[in-house]
């Protein structure tokens, strides 16, 4: 052996090594067992949290604090308490898919680098064509879900009969906002997205204010609650509006075992910007139709409204400025609302229909006659939306999902998600691998027979 | 070892890749169309009723009124306001509000609540004090509607300056009781209320199930 080839011999070939240690089949177990593991656990947690908080947290999170109650209770029988410590620390859903992706692609590679390599170049390859595509497939079904994961928006849509709705609600997050109505066309939205109240709520002891130069005010976010149960309580002067009266506890949220809806509310001091003094400190919440079924919460509202003025309710508290005791049509208004999306045209509902089956009150169908007014693009569109029936438009995808045909409502799930065409697109090419490497050996045997 | 030291580096960077993915989102601002009104003759057309709060969620009664079309049934139940009466509209807890004087309105609305408790809050709001024991219905005024028994609470302030005279009728939903009450509240200015009352009571007894 000559002196460049024993040089070569121990020269690391770096992305060779790089190739087979990341293309390891052993790995790709690991890594699949990990995955099994991981839906394990995450199912159990839905016993515990809500769906959504363990799809983003167990199945979308880079890693996932399990605790190891939620196993051992299996054996033990299940406690009511909050779970705590010890954790087991793994490795969240989008890590486990990322390296198996990375596992995917350098099997591959390593693949086709040694059929390339081989004398018989072109048989190998041609005989191989067909687990190629498959490899293929399947890594676009692994980006497909991260495009989603990361991507993908959903909300609920809410339309009267006879009117029109222009925006969805997200369901699942918050926003503080300070709305100003003043103009007689158009409302002006200045909106603090949950995330950053979540942020300075954890920091409030710092005494970190949120100043923009387009809120009116600066906001202290004294706390933050994902889910909250709320009490009559004697009067606080600290307070102003219903949360004078009423009080919120912070509350687990519901688990995704439970079809309650969870409330969140937020406690803000808003503080005037000139002299930086505090105006007051508000309750506000997000879901107050919900609170009406709690008699004593009814009549503790009222009681504030009565205070207050009827055109007072919990979430939406206009803010009497500094000295101005009472309220005004088109003063500022503050409110906790689900996270909105605007669409930048309108949906009309022109008709609900909801049958039974003759003679039960089995649903039959649900059904929602709409048109979308689109000014910018000069469109007008109808559509009839019914249960897998859904109107496509302008990336948008609006399935029925709700509805009180008793009060004329029909609710429509929005979905908005760039990726929803690569699980499709992934099956078409591992279908399309597969035919190729059935087509290949078919034809190898043949040709071997014929021989 | 050096195939070791690989796959940590690799994994590592993956990781770093993954957690740098989220993004911090931003106080934004931006404008609307403000919430439309629903078109009554569609409505009308579907036999379904106008102003149910849930109808337009999220929005908040225009205030002044012209715009809106006053409701005639409620949930199940008809009724028939005086034409003098101002619609302005509903609110996150009432279904329907009228103005009749600028110091006098009448509400509708549906809430739980023993009666107790509901007429002790109402002496609240009039500055007096809470009755002892609890209040006997079969004590209290009855007006009979083709939908039920309306009781009524009429009550006034000290000095005579504000009156409430409140109809209260248990909520039904096929048949059954769900629990809630309908309240039809008339209150306001004592002299005013005292004016309204005869139109009130016939309002109250002409109710029936909507068509």
């Amino acid at each position: 052996m000559n002196d460049i080839a024993m040089i070569e011999e121990k020269t690391p070939n770096i992305p060779k090594l790089i190739l087979a240690a990341t293309g390891s089949l052993k790995i790709a177990v690991v890594l699949l067992s990990l995955g099994l593991f991981l839906v394990f656990v995450g199912t159990l947690a839905q016993t515990r949290l809500g769906t959504w908080e363990v799809i983003d947290t167990y199945f979308r999170g880079v890693y996932v604090m399990v605790p190891v109650r939620l196993i051992t209770e299996l054996f033990q029988g299940k406690e009511n308490e909050a779970l705590r410590g010890p954790y087991l620390f793994f490795p969240g859903g989008f890590t486990i898919l990322g390296l198996l992706s990375l596992n995917l692609l350098s099997a591959m590679c390593q693949k086709i680098a040694r059929d390339c390599k081989s004398s018989a170049r072109a048989v190998l390859l041609r005989r191989h064509v067909g687990i190629y595509i498959l490899h293929v497939g399947l890594i676009v079904m692994f980006a497909g879900e991260f495009v989603t994961g990361l991507y993908a928006e959903e909300g609920t849509m809410t339309i009267p009969v006879g009117g029109w709705a222009d925006h969805v609600e997200d369901h699942r997050a918050t926003e503080l906002v300070f709305l100003d109505t003043s103009d007689p066309e158009q409302d002006r939205h200045i909106v603090i997205p949950e995330s950053l109240l979540m942020r300075h709520a954890a920091t409030n002891g710092d005494g970190e204010i949120i100043s923009h130069s387009d809120l009116p005010f600066d906001v202290r976010v004294e706390d933050y609650m994902t889910n909250a149960e709320f009490l009559v309580r004697e009067r606080v002067a600290a307070f102003r509006g219903a949360g004078s009266r009423i009080g919120a506890n912070r509350i687990p949220r519901w688990p995704g075992t439970e079809p309650r809806q969870n409330i969140p509310a937020i406690t803000v001091t808003l503080i005037d910007k000139e002299n930086g003094q505090p105006i007051g400190t508000w309750l506000c919440a997000a879901a107050p139709e919900q609170l009406k079924l709690n008699p004593e919460l009814s009549i503790a509202l009222e009681r504030v409204e009565s205070v207050l003025g009827p055109d007072m309710p919990f979430h939406i508290l206009s803010l009497p400025l500094a000295g101005q005791q009472e309220v005004k049509e088109g003063m500022p208004t503050m409110q906790l609302r689900l996270a909105r999306r605007y669409m930048g045209y309108r949906v009309y509902l022109d008709k609900v229909e909801h049958d039974v089956y003759d003679g039960t009150g089995l649903p039959r169908n649900f059904s929602s006659d709409v048109r979308v007014a689109d000014q910018t693009a000069g469109v007008e569109h109808k559509s009839h939306i019914w249960m897998n029936h859904p109107l496509r438009y302008d990336n948008e995808t609006f399935y029925q999902h709700q509805m009180d045909a008793g009060v004329g409502l029909t609710g429509l799930m929005v979905v908005n998600n760039p990726g929803a065409w690569l699980p499709y697109i992934s099956c078409g090419i591992v279908t399309l691998g597969m035919l190729v490497q059935f087509s290949v050996s078919l034809f190898g045997y043949g040709r071997r027979s014929m021989r | 070892m050096r195939l070791n030291k690989n796959v940590f580096l690799i994994a590592g960077f993956g990781l770093t890749a993954l957690v740098g993915c989220g993004e911090e989102a931003e106080i934004t601002s931006y404008t609307t169309d403000k919430p439309g009104h629903v078109d009554p003759q569609v409505r009308d057309q579907m036999g379904m009723p106008m102003n149910h709060p849930s109808v337009m969620p999220g929005t908040q009664p225009s205030g002044n009124g012209e715009d809106l079309v006053a409701p005639t049934q409620l949930d199940g139940i008809a009724f028939e306001v005086p034409e003098a009466w101002r619609y302005t509209g509903v609110g996150q807890f009432l279904l329907a509000s009228f103005q009749i004087t600028p110091a006098t309105k009448m509400t509708i609305s549906q809430a739980g609540g023993a009666l107790t408790a509901q007429v002790n809050r109402w002496r609240g709001q009039l500055g007096l004090g809470s009755v002892e024991g609890e209040v006997d219905p079969a004590s209290l005024e009855h007006i009979e509607t083709a939908v039920g028994e309306m009781l009524i609470v009429d009550l006034a302030s000290e000095d005579g300056t504000r009156r409430m005279r409140i109809g209260m009728m248990p909520h039904m939903s096929d048949g059954q009781p769900t629990g809630q009450t309908w309240f039809f509240k008339l209150d306001g200015d004592g002299s005013d209320v005292e004016e309204n009352v005869a139109a009130f009571d016939s309002m109250l007894a002409g109710l029936s199930p909507a068509q």
